[in-house]
């Protein structure tokens, strides 16, 4: 019989292990057959908006660059949610970072502590905190 | 499905960890219905000292409306204080209290 994991992620941002984990973590347990909410809290909330393109001059070099992008999550949120993990802000740590009218990436949905997280508890056998 | 948990707060105030595991564990119990326990231990136990504000009014509605709230002993007596330096509801419990608390509930979350 499967089972549903819910990861709380606190950590999120380009070149942060702990998303890496979380990320990686979820497609193993979804490749195994069993089911995966992530509630992005705190920091992890910076995860779940699309990426805006800035077209101006950037003193970022291409080397960083192209070893940042290794570490971009974009894609793999939204291939954890196309294979059916169940992903949701907490709007208010969104509101604290003034990214809370952000674009979410495909899949990711806008949710709340209260309702939301209480949700995913209903369907949980397993609960796991990331960050630090 | 979850019935308890125990969310354990190891940041001081003024670290976002320290609100996100309190919010959480209010909104666990008082939406979610489920038994909650909070357990500060490290530099959260400065959060129980009667901060005034946001956390200590939510610490308070959490108490009130059900919620227990835990301190380990050690890090009370590594930091200088004793029971009485704590808000009205503060338990403080052992080591051996919380590995029971963590075999016992259904959920364990770290902040």
């Amino acid at each position: 019989m499967s089972k549903t994991v819910t990861l709380i992620l606190r950590s999120g941002s380009t070149e942060n292990d702990d998303a890496i984990f979380c990320v990686k973590l979820a497609e193993a347990i979804l490749n195994r057959g069993d089911g995966v909410n992530i509630f992005l809290y705190g920091n992890g909330c910076n995860l779940g908006s699309k990426p805006v393109p800035y077209d101006g001059r950037s003193p970022i070099s291409d080397a960083l660059r192209e070893h940042m992008d290794a570490f971009v999550l974009s894609e793999q949120i939204e291939g954890l949610t196309a294979k059916g993990a169940k992903i949701a802000t907490c709007h208010t740590t969104e509101y604290s970072r003034g990214i809370e009218g952000c674009a979410y990436l495909e899949g990711v949905e806008w949710g709340d502590v209260g309702n939301t997280f209480n949700r995913y508890l209903l369907s949980t056998d397993v609960l796991l905190t990331i960050g630090r | 499905m979850l019935h308890s948990m125990n969310v354990v707060v190891r940041k001081a105030p003024g670290e976002e960890a320290a609100i996100l595991g309190l919010r959480a564990a209010w909104a666990v119990l008082s939406s979610g219905g489920l038994d909650t326990q909070l357990v500060y231990m490290s530099d959260g136990v400065f959060n129980l000292l009667g901060v005034p504000g946001y956390v200590g009014g939510l610490l308070e509605r959490f108490i009130e409306e059900g919620g227990g709230v835990n301190v380990l002993r050690d890090c009370i007596e590594e930091r200088g204080f004793s029971e009485k330096d704590f808000i009205a509801g503060v338990k403080v419990v052992d080591k051996d209290d919380i590995a029971d608390m963590v075999q016992d509930a259904d959920a364990t979350a770290t902040f």
